[in-house]
């Protein structure tokens, strides 16, 4: 098993996890869920990938208030 | 309600020490698919895992924070924010780029400058206890 294949595993347990949270009686925010579900998805975006100029400033965010 | 944050605690800092948060010793971390130093990736691992988590919550609290950003949770938002930003500023000056540099074609790759490390690293520890510290608010 390699690096990435351990942390695509990873994540994959990771949101059988959240989804657990999701269906079970256990009472977790759905906002958490949803961010953390959001913090994975932009993580196996990049995963893997060679880090560029462009990818850091796709990153950055505005205060939106 | 400890078994929620027990489980909770696991899962963000399986997504949050996915990099440099945990630079001694990652978690798991990206392969540096060019020989990148792991630094570098581990650094942008953990940006991508904060820049989605804060996304998302400015979404989720646009409307309340946008009528009163005097909330805890809307100035650890912003307070994440900036720690993002600025993380993202340090890793573009360990790796020696700039706007300048972007123009050129192709763009250069990244040649790690020793004297901009702890400045990335810092900013990691930074953006690290600013999530935290949101999590602890909306949690």
């Amino acid at each position: 098993m390699n690096t990435l294949t351990a942390i695509q595993l990873s994540l994959l347990l990771l949101q059988g996890v959240l989804s657990s949270f999701k269906s079970d009686q256990l009472e977790l925010p759905a906002e958490i869920i949803a961010d953390i579900q959001a913090a994975i998805a932009n993580l196996q975006k990049y995963a893997g990938t060679d880090v560029t100029f462009d990818q850091l400033e796709a990153m950055k965010l505005t205060p939106q208030w | 309600m400890k078994l929620q944050s027990k489980y909770l605690a696991s899962a963000l800092a399986m997504v949050m020490l996915v990099g440099v948060g945990c630079t001694k010793k990652p978690v798991i971390a990206s392969p540096p698919p060019s020989g990148q130093p792991p630094l570098v990736v581990n650094a942008r691992d953990t940006l991508a895992g904060a820049s989605g988590f804060v996304a998302n919550a400015q979404k989720q609290y646009a409307k309340e924070c946008i009528a009163d950003p005097t909330q805890g949770k809307c100035k650890y938002i912003n307070q994440a924010v900036q720690g993002i930003n600025a993380t993202i500023q340090a890793e573009e000056a360990y790796c020696g780029w700039s706007p300048a540099t972007a123009q050129q074609v192709p763009q250069p790759p990244c040649i790690p400058v020793a004297s901009a490390a702890d400045g990335l690293s810092a900013a990691i520890a930074n953006l690290t206890t600013f999530v935290n510290q949101l999590k602890g608010a909306i949690q």
